[in-house]
């Protein structure tokens, strides 16, 4: 797909986002074949989102609409075969925009912050987020990162010493999109799409890039 | 222990854990050694009053109530909840089963009873549902759970329930089975159960929460983890609350019941 067609199929996906809670769309039958699940459990999952959350407004319900990555990786609990696993890391990376001015390393010491707070996106009647802080990246609810940390979660890999493999051109792009969109690399990775969901600024991006790589910051120490 | 001396115990309680905000499960051991029971048993005390008292339009008890076992009948229910009423042909957890014998029996309005389902210590809201739950559930104190999915409609809840469980979708791309489908997991320093093994933690459901004061019930847990998930909040009693609910539970029978709990 192309960024374009990725963008129309987002877009569609959010205008007819009841439509699509209610059913497979024809395209998506195909893929399913082989899942985890059958048709008809899915089909009787979507119907169930559909009345399950029906005090909320209809711009929260957007958030219960699935793209086509999430779809598929939910079907197959995660492990889908290898043809879909490169159509999905396809689909994710066509989703990646980079910064005008460049992928740049930021501020290490915003991104310690930024790393530790799981603040932002939360809605609801009940308890939202206000949106008087900035959103944080919540690393630290799955990862090792510096070592004077102990309160670290284990969802995913330590990222301990990450700065040891350098700070190539490589290493930084990888870095960008790795925060950006993790799926374009690891097909239904745990890890959440930052970048994509707009959780994080290219800017919040570069501070914890630097909180990873940066030799001064004490992931490094 | 009489219930002032508990009372004064559990300020003390209260207090200590503010100031370790990072409460580890090793002091929880501690305050469950310190108390005789749960303090949630205040709420199982409460929970049996309301039971037995005259509410609502129609100024009537819950006596009358079938949560699987007859009119009345409290012993063992929750054992096999959720399961499949013939009067509503739903599946239904014990909290959308109350909900709907407050609605018919009392004639109280849903709306209302969904806005005061969650108690909130902070603000003084105080909830009855909870109560009466702790109350229900605690009958079964001792009995495995077993749910027997004999009827279609529970199958398909079950069924529905895991794929649910999976589905990804918010700001995060999460599910539950991101956080809840392996063992020795942790977020930060918070063990995450597995739903696909362990038959101990569903069955301390409801539990007291000593980080929030209350009795915390399962569907509030759910409305919680989708909020955590950045998901808008679910309907209490909705229909996937229900299915997650079944899923779980069946995944933990032959768990024992040993509620409310005491927990973080
Ligand atoms: C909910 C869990 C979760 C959160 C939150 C999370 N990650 Fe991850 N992360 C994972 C998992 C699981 C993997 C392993 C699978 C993969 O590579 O995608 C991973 C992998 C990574 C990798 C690749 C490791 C390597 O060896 O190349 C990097 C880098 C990374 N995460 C950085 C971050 C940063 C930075 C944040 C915060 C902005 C973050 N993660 C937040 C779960 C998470
Ligand atoms: C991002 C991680 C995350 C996701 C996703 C998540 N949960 Fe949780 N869940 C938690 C945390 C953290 C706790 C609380 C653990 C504690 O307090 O020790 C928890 C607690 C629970 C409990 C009570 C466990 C206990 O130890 O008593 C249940 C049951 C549960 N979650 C079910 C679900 C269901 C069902 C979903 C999906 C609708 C879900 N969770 C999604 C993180 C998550």
């Amino acid at each position: 797909m192309k960024k374009s067609t990725v963008k129309t199929w987002l877009a569609t996906s959010t205008t007819v986002a009841m439509v699509m809670l209610s059913g497979i769309s024809s395209g998506y039958a195909t893929e399913i074949k082989g899942a985890a699940f059958d048709a008809e459990t899915l089909k009787s999952a979507e119907q169930t989102v559909n009345e399950s959350w029906t005090r909320s407004t209809p711009e929260e319900r957007k958030r219960l609409v699935q793209d086509y990555s999430n779809k598929v990786c939910s079907a197959y609990k995660n492990k889908p075969t290898p043809e879909l696993a490169a159509k999905i890391k396809q689909f994710n990376k066509e989703l990646i925009s980079y910064p005008q001015e460049g992928i740049q390393l930021g501020d290490w010491k915003n991104g310690a912050k930024l790393a530790s707070s799981g603040y932002g996106m939360r809605i609801g009647k009940i308890k939202p987020d206000t949106g008087k802080k900035p959103n944080g990246g919540n690393c630290y609810a799955c990862h090792a990162l510096a070592p004077n940390e102990p309160a670290a979660g284990n969802l995913g890999p330590s990222l301990t010493g990450y700065g040891k493999r350098g700070t190539s051109d490589a290493m930084v792009k990888y870095t960008y999109e790795k925060i950006y969109n993790a799926h374009a690399f690891y097909a239904c990775s745990g890890m959440p799409r930052f970048g994509v969901h707009n959780v994080l600024t290219s800017k919040q991006i570069a501070d914890i890039m630097a909180f990873l790589m940066d030799p001064k910051s004490p992931v490094n120490q | 222990m009489n219930k002032l001396l508990k009372l004064v115990t559990l300020g003390v309680l209260g207090s200590s854990l503010t100031i370790s905000a990072h409460a580890e499960e090793a002091s929880v051991k501690d305050y469950r050694a310190m108390l005789e029971d749960s303090p949630g048993e205040f709420w199982v005390d409460d929970g049996e009053e309301l039971f037995h008292a005259k509410a609502g339009p129609k100024n009537v008890s819950l006596e009358k109530c079938d949560l699987g076992k007859g009119p009345g009948v409290v012993e063992g229910v929750y054992a096999e909840l959720p399961k499949y009423f013939k009067d509503t042909d739903k599946v239904m957890d014990l909290e959308s089963r109350l909900m709907h014998c407050m609605i018919t029996l009392q004639g109280k309005d849903k709306d209302t009873i969904i806005k005061n389902a969650f108690s909130n210590p902070k603000k003084g809201k105080d909830s009855e549902m909870e109560k009466i739950v702790a109350y229900v559930a605690a009958q079964s104190n001792g009995d495995k759970f077993n749910l027997t999915l004999s009827h279609p409609k529970e199958m398909a809840s079950y069924k529905t329930g895991e794929a649910l469980f999976w589905r990804r979708s918010g700001s995060m791309d999460f599910s539950c089975a991101t956080c809840h489908a392996a063992d020795g997991k942790r977020i930060r320093l918070q063990t995450l159960y597995n739903a696909y093994n362990d038959k101990t933690t569903i069955p301390s459901w409801p539990t007291y929460r000593v980080s929030k004061s209350t009795v915390r019930t399962m569907q509030n847990r759910m409305w919680d983890c989708h909020w955590q998930m950045r998901l808008p909040d679910v309907d209490f009693g909705s229909k996937a609350t229900i299915d997650l609910i079944t899923f779980m539970t069946k995944e933990s029978n032959g768990g024992e019941i040993h509620v409310p709990s005491i927990k973080r």
